[in-house]
């Protein structure tokens, strides 16, 4: 589910893309310090953006330094670092997801799979618990989450009653950036959409494979199973989505690394859902899927 | 004349943010599903709590029914205009052509690999 949120790097300007990777490498950084090393296998893109997000609307001062990277100490990298909690926060938030995630792969996958969930879930134990003892809520607000979630699947649910528990999930985590009661609401709807277009994201991108495995996926009760009318169907709801996503955003109150979530925002979006989407079903080969999608916009 | 009365308040209850209270007296009313009203109110109370699929599924329905209503044209128009157009305005093209200006601007073309 993770690792969808990313910026389009091609329009990004090189001080921006450099502010970006030093965010990556400050929440790594801050994790392995706060939830000790293991946790940084958590490391995702969502949550640095998450990060971000959480640094622009408290407005919290943030530095960054040269240093080397956490897992491997011959290479040189910027790292960032606040004063205030959003690396804290979004490390913990990484941290209980995963952890979330991987148990949900242990009780439904096949062995090999399940096997590597466990040793990952073992690893990620001690971590894990030190997150919650920071942000119990977070702990709270995730298992409720995972459990709306089974109980939607166990009903076949439709698209939008499958992709509430993540977008609820997320608007929460959204909602606790501000104190501002407008602002709040803002958030919590920007949060909303972000999280049901993550949840309907995965859905999309793993379409073939639960028609093939037969399990569950919001998409498959439509058009019976034929991808190419399902995936232009999941494009307009994606679409939809996107467009909510951007009429909150411009609502928000943002102090810092603008260029970087409008680049997020209204030009990684749609990247992202074309790569995952579109392309994947015009062509096999890679390379010629990137030069298709020129020609066809030309 | 009766129900008129309650899609006003249920009209009230959605200015004010209680949107919660406005669908369940929604469901109430469930008595005329043809109503194009009522299906144009669905589709207001599923879009303000994030349920888009129904929010187009209400405002179609709504349309159908009452086609000559610039109400509910403009609201379905608008969500007809969302779901095709907003990612048509990618910009991949500028970005390829930024990689051709600067060619030896490697970070550009990591995201080709």
């Amino acid at each position: 589910m993770f690792g969808y949120i990313r910026p389009f790097n091609d329009e990004l300007r090189l001080k921006d893309h450099q502010l970006y990777k030093s965010v990556y490498c400050g929440l790594c950084r801050s994790m392995r310090k706060n939830y000790g090393i293991l946790s940084t296998l958590a490391l995702n893109y969502d949550c640095t953006v998450l990060a971000m997000l959480y640094m622009s609307v408290k407005n919290e001062r943030c530095s960054v330094r040269r240093g080397s990277c956490s897992i491997n100490p011959l290479k040189k990298c910027l790292l960032c670092s606040c004063e205030g909690e959003a690396l804290e926060f979004a490390g913990a938030v990484s941290v209980i997801m995963s952890y979330y995630k991987l148990r949900d792969t242990i009780n439904d996958s096949g062995f090999p799979k399940r096997l590597s969930a466990f040793f990952g879930r073992a690893a990620l134990y001690r971590n894990y618990k030190k997150a919650v003892r920071k942000y119990p809520y977070i702990d709270s607000l995730t298992s409720e989450m995972m459990k709306r979630q089974l109980e939607a699947e166990k009903e076949n649910s439709g698209v939008d009653r499958s992709a509430d528990p993540t977008a609820k999930l997320i608007s929460e985590l959204c909602r606790s950036f501000s104190d501002d009661e407008k602002n709040k609401r803002t958030l919590s709807v920007f949060g909303y959409h972000v999280g049901r277009w993550i949840y309907l994201m995965d859905a999309a991108d793993d379409l073939e494979k639960d028609i093939r495995h037969k399990s569950f996926n919001p998409f498959k009760g439509r058009y019976d199973g034929d991808i190419k009318h399902t995936m232009i169907y999941c494009n307009e709801v994606l679409n939809m989505t996107a467009a909510q996503i951007v009429l909150a955003y411009e609502l928000l109150e943002l102090n810092s690394f603008k260029a970087i979530l409008d680049n997020i925002i209204y030009s990684g979006l749609s990247y992202q859902q074309k790569k995952y989407t579109e392309t994947r079903f015009i062509a096999k080969d890679k390379n010629k899927d990137y030069y298709g999608m020129l020609d066809e916009i030309e | 004349m009766e129900y008129e009365h309650s899609f006003e308040q249920v009209q009230y209850l959605i200015d004010n943010g209680q949107n919660e209270e406005a669908e369940n007296m929604l469901m109430t009313l469930q008595t005329h599903p043809d109503q194009a009203k009522w299906n144009y109110m669905m589709a207001v109370v599923s879009m303000n709590k994030g349920w888009l699929e129904y929010a187009a599924q209400y405002a179609e329905k709504a349309h159908e029914l009452e086609p000559d209503n610039s109400m509910y044209s403009s609201y379905i128009e608008t969500i007809r205009k969302q779901r095709s157009e907003a990612n048509k305005n990618n910009n991949i093209k500028s970005a390829a052509g930024c990689c051709i200006d600067c060619a030896d601007c490697c970070e550009c073309l990591s995201s080709f690999s």
